[in-house]
């Protein structure tokens, strides 16, 4: 971006009072940070898919829906990076992003507090096992207040942090490969569920096996 | 259910990694909303099948 010149009556150009500055440091940080969301949930739900697999544990239909709503976060992030590739992104959409972000972490920490206070017994060994002393959905819950405070502070700062893509081929292939990461955890997420729903309208309450290998006939 | 809406929000995220107009991104976006909500409001209303 380069500031706006007005010739005068004699040729001379005169600087324009609102020229468009030229991006600093948090404009990029502003560009950054939206992958930082995408991929940190990716790596959440990449964890969280590792446990499945190392512990045998199955994700219960709220641990689903709490992955559901971290996509929806991480699709609101990926928007703002998808807009500022193309050069379309606008102060108004870089708004409207941080608004579709909040709800959904609006409706991550709803169904992740509803999973916390089903284990708030004393006693209560919660379901699955802790990870560094705290259950997944409890981290999930600490995630999704983190990203309303980032959305927040964001919103508050929306003209100081609007987001600018670095110059130079290799700021464009590093984003599209973090989005593309995000993107294939989605693509694992579905043939996963899949595998564990089967043809079922819903998962069961307490899932305990891949429901597709016995509607298919692998096994019995 | 739970693989439909995954679906919906794989086409989002992939209209959204690709830069897609509002009309398109947001009713996607707010779909999956909706149907995670239902959903939800169907795991919190029906009676549980635990066995411990």
């Amino acid at each position: 971006m380069s500031d706006t010149t007005t010739p005068s009556t004699d040729g001379a150009p005169i600087e324009q009072s609102e020229a468009t500055p030229a991006p600093g440091f948090w404009n990029y940080v502003g560009f950054w940070f939206p992958h930082v969301v995408a991929v940190g949930y990716a790596g959440v739900i990449a964890s969280a898919i590792f446990i499945q697999f190392s512990q045998g544990d199955l994700p219960c239909p709220l641990c689903t829906l709490q992955r559901f709503c971290m996509i929806l976060v991480a699709i609101a992030a990926t928007w703002v990076v998808g807009l500022a590739r193309k050069g379309l992104l606008t102060p108004d959409k870089y708004a409207r992003t941080f608004g579709l972000m909040m709800i959904g972490a609006l409706l991550g920490t709803l169904v992740s507090t509803r999973q916390v206070l089903l284990h708030i017994q004393p006693d209560d060994p919660g379901y699955g096992d802790p990870l560094l002393g705290l259950h997944l959905y409890t981290w999930a819950l600490v995630t999704f207040f983190v990203v309303l405070v980032y959305s927040a502070v964001m919103l508050t700062l929306t003209k100081q942090t609007f987001p600018v893509m670095p110059k130079g081929a290799a700021s464009l292939w590093i984003s599209r490969i973090l989005i593309w990461i995000f993107i294939a955890i989605v693509i694992i997420n579905v043939i996963l569920i899949f595998t564990e729903q089967g043809f079922n309208w819903v998962l069961p309450d307490d899932p305990s096996r891949y429901e597709l290998l016995y509607d298919l006939g692998i096994k019995n | 259910m739970d693989t439909i809406i995954l679906i919906v929000l794989l086409v989002g995220a992939i209209f959204a990694m690709k830069g897609a107009p509002a009309k398109i991104v947001v009713p996607v976006f707010l779909l999956g909303v909706v149907l995670t909500a239902l959903l939800f409001n169907y795991h919190v209303s029906s009676a549980l099948d635990l066995s411990f």
